[in-house]
Parts: C-alpha cells; sequence; structure tokens
C-alpha cells in the first residue's frame, strides 16, 4: 500500500514538472500578450483621448494586474531619462516581461512616448506593438509545441520512472 | 505658492536644479528666464538681462556655459509634463501655460499643413513670462475714472504691464459688484490651468479661456449679460466690430494694446474707427516701469 503510494507520488511529481516547465513557456506568450494589451492602451489613450502621460498610466493601472501596474509605476520614474537597461531592469523586477525582444519594442515606444505629436507617437507604438505581435506569431507555434513536449516527457518520464521502480 | 515657485517645481532634471541654485531675491524679482540654443541661461528684471552659470552663479556673458540642444529639450519636455501631445494645440500657438499662470514661449521649426502650423520641433528657444499679480496698480486710473460704467483702452510698450494692469483692473471692477467676463485669448490675464485661473479676477468674474477676443466677447454677451468685458491685445477689424456688437448690447470693456505712445496709437490703422465709434472713453498710457502715465478722455485725445 504504500509502496503505491509512493509510487503514485513520484509519478504525479514527475508528470507535474512537466506541467510546470509547459506553463512556465505558456507564460512567456502571456507576458508578450500583456506587452500588446500595454501597448494598446497606450495608443487610444494617446489616440483618442489625447491624454498626458501620467494620466494614461494611471489610467492602465486602475484596470490592469499587478505586474503591469509595478512595471507602470517603475516606468514613470524612468520616463525623464529612459534608458534600455533600466527598463530591463524594471521589467524583469516587476515581472511584467522576460522577453528581450518585447522590451526592446516596450523601449522604443516609451523612447517616444509623449515626445512627439501624437500622429508620429502612434505609428511609431504601432510598429513596436506590431513587432510583440509578429514575434508572438513567430513564438506561438513553437511554444505550443514546447509545452506539449514538456507535459508528455513529464508523464513519460513518471510512467518510466514508476514501471523501473516496480 | 508663487508663480516661480511653480516653475521650479515644474523644470526638472539638470536645468531645474540650475534654477534652484539662483538667488531666491533674484527669482522673485525675476520677469523672464530665456533659455537659448548657444546662449548662457538668461533672467530678466524688466529689461535688464543677467546671465548665469550653470552653478547657478551670476557671472558675465562670456563666462558663463552656453546650453545646448539637449538641455533646452529637457527644458522644453518637463513644460510639457512628457506629453507633447497633450499640449500640441498650444505648442503650435507658441506657448504653454505653466500652472502659476507663468507662460512658456517655444521656438523652434514649424511644420506645416495646408498652411497651418502642425507641429513645433527642433524647439531652440524657451522664454518663460513669469506671471505676476499686482493688486492695487490700477487704483490711480479707478481713483481718476472711477469704477461705474465706461470702457478703458491700455496703451503701452511690450513688458509695460498691460496685462497685469487688466488682470487687476477686472478684480477690482468684480470686487465693486460687477459682473465681468474676461475674454482671454492667449490664457494669459487668467492663467487658467486645467480649468482654474491663476489669479484673483473679482467676485464672480467668468473667464472666457483660448476664445478668439471676437467670439468669446459675443459669447459674453449672449449668454453672460457682463457689466465689463476684459480682453488683452485690441487691435482687428474683427474686435471692433465685436466690441460694438457688447457695447450696443450695454457691456463696456476694457482692453489693452501695444504703442509706445500717443502718436503712435494714433498712426494705427483702426484708430479711426474707434474714434467714429466712440468704443473707449478713456485711454490709459503706461511706461515701461508699469506706471500710468497718462488717462486721457476720448475727446482729449487728437
Amino acid at each position: 500500500m504504500i509502496k503505491a503510494a509512493g509510487l503514485l507520488l513520484i509519478f504525479s511529481a514527475l508528470t507535474l514538472t512537466g506541467f510546470y516547465f509547459g506553463e512556465r513557456s505558456r507564460k512567456k506568450l502571456y507576458e508578450m500578450k500583456r506587452a500588446d494589451d500595454l501597448l494598446t492602451e497606450i495608443i487610444n489613450g494617446v489616440e483618442e483621448q489625447r491624454l498626458s502621460v501620467n494620466m494614461i498610466f494611471d489610467l492602465i493601472k486602475n484596470k490592469t494586474d499587478e505586474e503591469t501596474s509595478a512595471f507602470l509605476n517603475g516606468v514613470q520614474t524612468l520616463i525623464k531619462k529612459m534608458s534600455i537597461e533600466k527598463l530591463k531592469e524594471c521589467s524583469l523586477k516587476t515581472d511584467f516581461c522576460h522577453d528581450e525582444e518585447c522590451i526592446d519594442a516596450l523601449f522604443h515606444s516609451f523612447s517616444v512616448f509623449g515626445r512627439i505629436s501624437a500622429e508620429e507617437q502612434v505609428s511609431e507604438i504601432k510598429a513596436c506593438r506590431e513587432k510583440i505581435r509578429k514575434h508572438y506569431a513567430d513564438s506561438e507555434a513553437d511554444i505550443k509545441e514546447r509545452i506539449k513536449i514538456c507535459r508528455t516527457l513529464g508523464v513519460i518520464s513518471g510512467f518510466c520512472t514508476v514501471i523501473i521502480l516496480i | 505658492m508663487k508663480s516661480i515657485d511653480h516653475i521650479l517645481e515644474k523644470i526638472g532634471d539638470e536645468a531645474g536644479e540650475t534654477l534652484g541654485k539662483i538667488d531666491k531675491n533674484i527669482l522673485n524679482e525675476a520677469t523672464e528666464i530665456k533659455y537659448i540654443v548657444n546662449n548662457p541661461l538668461e533672467i530678466c528684471k524688466k529689461n535688464i538681462s543677467s546671465y548665469f552659470t550653470k552653478n547657478g552663479k551670476k557671472a558675465p556673458y562670456e563666462v558663463c556655459e552656453k546650453l545646448d540642444i539637449p538641455y533646452i529639450e529637457a527644458v522644453f519636455y518637463s513644460i510639457c509634463d512628457y506629453s507633447v501631445h497633450t499640449y500640441i494645440r498650444s505648442i503650435c500657438e507658441g506657448f504653454v501655460t505653466i500652472e502659476g499662470g507663468s507662460r512658456a514661449g517655444f521656438c523652434g521649426t514649424a511644420v506645416y499643413d495646408e498652411n497651418k502650423i502642425i507641429n513645433l520641433k527642433n524647439i531652440s528657444s524657451i522664454n518663460i513670462r513669469i506671471a505676476k499679480e499686482m493688486k492695487g496698480i490700477s487704483e490711480k486710473i479707478f481713483s481718476e475714472i472711477g469704477t461705474d460704467r465706461k470702457s478703458v483702452l491700455l496703451v503701452g510698450p511690450p513688458c509695460s504691464g498691460k496685462t497685469t494692469m487688466l488682470r487687476d483692473m477686472a478684480r477690482v471692477l468684480g470686487e465693486n459688484g460687477n459682473h465681468v467676463s474676461v475674454v482671454d485669448e492667449r490664457n494669459e490675464i487668467a492663467g487658467t490651468y486645467n480649468g482654474t485661473p491663476a489669479f484673483n479676477l473679482g467676485k464672480g468674474t467668468s473667464v472666457l479661456n483660448m476664445y478668439s477676443k471676437c467670439d468669446g466677447i459675443i459669447s459674453a454677451v449672449r449668454s453672460l449679460d457682463p457689466d465689463f468685458i476684459v480682453c488683452d491685445e485690441f487691435g482687428s477689424e474683427q474686435d471692433l466690430e465685436a466690441s460694438l456688437y457688447a457695447l450696443k448690447s450695454g457691456a463696456d470693456i476694457i482692453a489693452s494694446i501695444h504703442a509706445f505712445d500717443r502718436d503712435e496709437l494714433i498712426k494705427k490703422p483702426f484708430f479711426k474707427s474707434v474714434i467714429e465709434h466712440s468704443i473707449f472713453d478713456y485711454f490709459v498710457f503706461l511706461n515701461k516701469d508699469y506706471r500710468v502715465t497718462e488717462i486721457v478722455k476720448q475727446g482729449d485725445l487728437i
């Protein structure tokens, strides 16, 4: 009985590890989507209401998740003198986004945000958003494949370990 | 909080640090702060300029560090709250109003679309005109002409305090129970920031902010039933027509105009019409020291 419980535990642990790594890969996609959504909100704030940078950030913070809100707090302090290193540090620290390409696109967006005319900003930020979307599309198939592999490996390794132990 | 404190709060980074290091007495008396590319930081008190190093020390022009484009851009972005798109209309008009009523005027490269400025790029100079509220400066005028219904034209050269005088006149007239409407075409009289005037313009004074004088005067007459309409920089045919409409509707006009003296005023092209239609009862002449030099009745002008 104890042996069976132990085997079940080992099987579950290895399967869950596989699922965990799978979910970590899925998080990358989620972060890209989050960066895309952030830029969309910024575009709307600039294009439709011509709100100031701080007002746009405050509006987004009111309706977004904890990570985005913390990230925007950090960006607000950086907006006067933005650098890619500082933005990257802020993004990693707040767990907003870990993807290099996304951070690059965000950096470019924040470099023009509030500094040029609304039309120019919107076109620049839209171009950055397109980059993120393309990167998402390119990564999506890979990541989905990776999720499947991680899960399958988790189940198989759990199953094999159990058989070996039996 | 004084206008200068709002400016100090607004301008950030290196430029803000420099301003912060300058003797507060100098800043309190300053009328303009100028940032011009390849020139040092300049602070004017009336028409006397002083130059400052980046450490906030007063020094001869040649000794002071010259300002570069990134420095001026940093000031520009600070003034615009790092939100150029929000202020673009104002920037295209050439200025942005800072909280406290001061105005930052910009020069740069204009971008046109169909004969209209749609953007200003490569900002190369910024001139901050520090708004001043000088309560009581219109005392001399009112002691001579009284506060009952009369139209007055303030005449003076640039920096003679015409707007400051208008502000005080609006306040006094408002305090005396008159309905006053201020048509603030360039947001100079009231210094409105986020909808709230920075200055005391008297009890119950309404501010028509950023209206053209013509539209503002007509709107005021139609909707506010004013005793007095106060406006700055009078001088076009449309202003004249709108004023006639206001006078016919029972409102008096308190306005200002650029002119160094009586001769220059008389030579102005629209002046004949002003006299012809008896728009103003009094002409008040100001000098560069914010002083009233002459108060002339309409009939005595020519």
